[in-house]
């Protein structure tokens, strides 16, 4: 299983994880063209958020696509579904934009788009492609790609 | 994440209870996480292979560039941009003094004791006021204009004799100051200078230029145009603004930019005009560096049409947002482009005199020499224009806000007069060690350490609780006035040496220089001080600090106080971290070359202790006991 290990004591802070995201999401082939983008659902946001925690660190946040998803447990629509391939993704056509993916996420991951009916945004572990464009873009190598096997723990590591 | 805080818990509440407005206090937090590559300025943009950023794996930019190359690059960049902008404020107070001088502009010379002095110094001779004010105007400009294959002539004029021997030896001592920034620019474009030393001795070459034209003479000559500082109270504050008048607030730096506003308001026209709409007459709020400035010459000029200071860089968004000003007129930085959206909220009307401060929705006036009257008595009526529906539909929220006993107009010349004519009281009671030395709290504040004002205020608390006299120049004396620091009571602050000094004389333990162009003016009592003990500057037990520094200018600042040999410290550093030859060059190296150096510490407390320690050991080493 291709999972996220995250070593936050490596980031830097430079955004570069979450402007490829918006790229990735965008349909643009690279973040320069993305911001250019046309936007007209609102949902070419970024899925992931370098925060400060309250020590004023820096703390990459990711989804950790939870092996016992709030955000799937609480979703009325059945569009947040947890895959095979343990991903937790939404189908924008079954989401209805009632937020109770929002208010359940404990890691504040899930994000309502800014048009499109507060449809949900989140990470899909960049599902059907190659690689994962956040770690592709991590200068730092805080944050790489490995293959191990889904020990209930979700998704994203953090070390 | 919530609001930056302020040392200033006036101000604080105020932001708090106006929830209406986004100022910088909130853009703060959305900004809080920062690139670590451009913090360690290890991120180089300088050409389309880039931006190349420098990780352990990937030590060079694709041309070669190594961090430390980078670093000093992007460093000489930066105060060749502060230095311009200092360079660009010297040489449009040399042409006011030039037109004044043919007769061009209808202004007046309000002193013409400064006059003479001023080109005794640079030694310029004429037989009338006008011969010697283009004298003097033509002897700046022609230095500024030189190229840089020939020396500036008034560097060994203005500059002590050692300093400038030294500047001799280092290979530092500028051309033409313009062609200086142009080559800067050159130099650390594409695939030029890749020398790390080469560009850091650059950086003080463009420091010379920065201190003895942008600052040290600005303040002469603004001193000739705008009147000599006297000290004398003054209030500062929100509360000095009153809604019964027509209130023009003013942003920049530039003080004889605003020579005939003041000149025009100061006549019985000019408040007429406030007059004519309802209003008890028109008055000047001072924002800023030329706040500052004008509050230092309050005596000269303005005194009866200058409501006071109201605060520094990051108080005018707020100020804005209390409604009572009808309109800001700006002729240089620091005038942040956050106050357009309040501005439009409050039907503020913004004006700018010169395009380099152009806000998106000001309205260009710009200011020609020779008809100064003119556009003040246009500035006047466009002000007064608003007041009518400004005061009938916009509501005015002034918060009780400041001192209004606050020293102002400290100047090397009416410190001297204070202490009796010359600086050998000082020089006493540093060697009696009543006073255990002196401190320039000089610069600018920024949201960044700690919150607004608050490095500053916690460093300054300290240094004078240890009987440290502080000198403070530019928006750190804006923020530390507005704090108490700079009235009478702050003695209470003091260590009992300092206390009772304060006592003796009625002045408070933080003098009030003013503008951070007078941060030139500190350094001139740093030169006096050493003349009179027949050392040079690094010798003296004067340190300096720029704890909240901004901006571009305050690195050009920095760089003077470095070639004079001063320590300097800074709480945060700038972006020079990742190249460990920069970073042990400006902290450790330099004081072999010019005995200047750069402390950086966080932790007031920490960084008080590492002055004292300098201050101690030039002490010891001056024989004077500690």
């Amino acid at each position: 299983m291709r999972r996220k290990l995250i070593d936050r004591s490596k980031c830097v802070g430079c955004k570069n994880c979450e402007l490829a995201c918006v790229a990735v999401h965008s349909g643009a082939s690279d973040p320069l063209l993305a911001y250019l983008a046309p936007d007209p659902d609102g949902d070419a946001r970024s899925r992931n958020k370098v925060e400060l925690d309250k020590e004023g660190k820096l703390f990459p946040a990711f989804c950790r696509h939870c092996s016992e998803p709030a955000c799937v447990e609480t979703c009325p629509s059945g569009a947040l579904v947890k895959g095979e391939d343990s991903l937790v993704v939404c189908d924008h056509d079954l989401c209805i934009g009632c937020f109770m993916c929002v208010m359940s996420c404990p890691y504040g991951m899930a994000r309502p788009s800014a048009k499109n009916g507060g449809k949900m945004v989140k990470c899909d572990g960049c599902r059907g492609r190659a690689s994962m464009a956040c770690v592709d873009a991590c200068p730092q190598r805080c944050l790489t790609a490995v293959d191990i096997p889904d020990d209930g723990e979700g998704h994203a590591i953090y070390i | 994440m919530s609001r930056c805080q302020s040392a200033d818990t006036c101000l604080a509440g105020y932001l708090e209870k106006r929830s209406d407005i986004n100022t910088a206090f909130d853009r703060m937090a959305d900004q809080a996480v920062k690139c670590g590559y451009g913090q360690m300025g290890v991120c180089c943009r300088l050409c389309s292979n880039g931006p190349c950023r420098v990780t352990p794996d990937s030590p060079k930019g694709v041309c070669g560039a190594t961090a430390d190359t980078m670093v000093a690059r992007g460093f000489l960049r930066a105060v060749a941009a502060g230095a311009a902008c200092y360079l660009h404020v010297a040489e449009s107070t040399a042409s006011r003094l030039k037109s004044i001088a043919t007769g061009d502009s209808p202004l007046r010379l309000r002193s013409e004791k400064s006059l003479d002095e001023l080109a005794a110094k640079l030694g310029v001779s004429g037989g009338s006021v006008k011969e010697l004010a283009f004298g003097v105007a033509e002897a700046v400009l022609n230095d500024l204009q030189r190229p840089r294959s020939e020396k500036m002539e008034l560097v060994s004029k203005l500059a002590p004799p050692g300093r400038v021997k030294r500047w001799g030896e280092l290979g530092i001592l500028p051309g033409g100051a313009k062609a200086e920034v142009f080559d800067a620019l050159v130099k650390t474009s594409t695939n030029l200078n890749a020398d790390p030393v080469d560009q850091l001795l650059h950086c003080l070459n463009l420091g010379v230029c920065t201190g003895l034209y942008g600052l040290a003479l600005t303040n002469l000559m603004n001193d000739v145009i705008m009147g000599e500082p006297e000290i004398v109270a003054a209030a500062v504050g929100f509360s000095t603004l009153s809604p019964d008048y027509v209130n023009i607030a003013v942003t920049g730096h530039s003080h004889s930019v605003f020579a005939g506003l003041v000149a025009f308001l100061e006549s019985e026209a000019g408040q007429q005009i406030g007059r004519d709409v309802g209003a008890k007459g028109v008055k000047l709020v001072g924002l800023t560096c030329v706040g500052q400035d004008m509050q230092l010459r309050s005596t000269a000029a303005a005194g009866h049409v200058f409501a006071g200071q109201a605060g520094n860089n990051f108080t005018q968004e707020a100020l804005l947002a209390t409604g009572a000003v009808d309109m800001v007129v700006s002729e240089f930085n620091c005038t942040l482009s956050g106050i357009e959206p309040i501005a439009e909220l409050t039907k503020t009307k913004l004006v700018c005199l010169d395009d380099v401060a152009k806000l998106t929705s000001a309205e260009l006036m710009a200011d020609r020499k020779g008809d100064e009257l003119k556009l003040a008595e246009r500035l006047c009526r466009l002000a007064a224009s608003q007041f009518p529906m400004r005061r009938a539909h916009i509501p005015v929220d002034i918060p009780t806000h400041g001192h209004d006993d606050v020293v102002c107009g400290v100047s090397e010349k009416s410190l001297a007069k204070l202490l009796g004519g010359d600086f050998a009281p000082l020089l006493e009671l540093i060697k009696n060690g009543t006073i255990k030395g002196v401190a320039g709290i000089l610069g600018c504040s920024n949201l960044a350490a700690g919150g607004h004002d608050v490095t500053t205020v916690a460093l300054t608390k300290e240094l004078i609780s240890r009987d440290i006299l502080v000198l403070s120049a530019g928006c750190t004396s804006g923020g530390l006035a507005n704090c108490g620091f700079c009235s009478p009571s702050a003695k209470e602050w003091a260590g009992p040496g300092l206390r009772a000094v304060c006592e003796k004389l009625g002045i408070p333990p933080v003098l009030n220089f003013g503008p951070c162009l007078a941060i030139g003016r500190v350094e001139m009592v740093a030169a006096e001080l050493a003349k009179a003990l027949g050392v040079d500057i690094p010798d003296l037990p004067v340190v300096i600090s720029a704890p909240q520094w901004l901006e571009e200018q305050a690195l050009a600042d920095g760089c003077f106080g470095l070639a004079l040999g001063l320590t300097l410290h800074l709480a945060q550093p700038p972006a020079i971290l990742g190249s460990p030859l920069v970073t042990k060059l400006l902290t450790a190296g330099l004081e072999e070359l010019t005995g200047g150096k750069v402390i950086v510490e966080m932790d007031p407390v920490a960084a008080a202790d590492k002055l004292q320690q300098v201050i101690n050991t030039k002490l010891a080493k001056l024989g004077v006991g500690v």
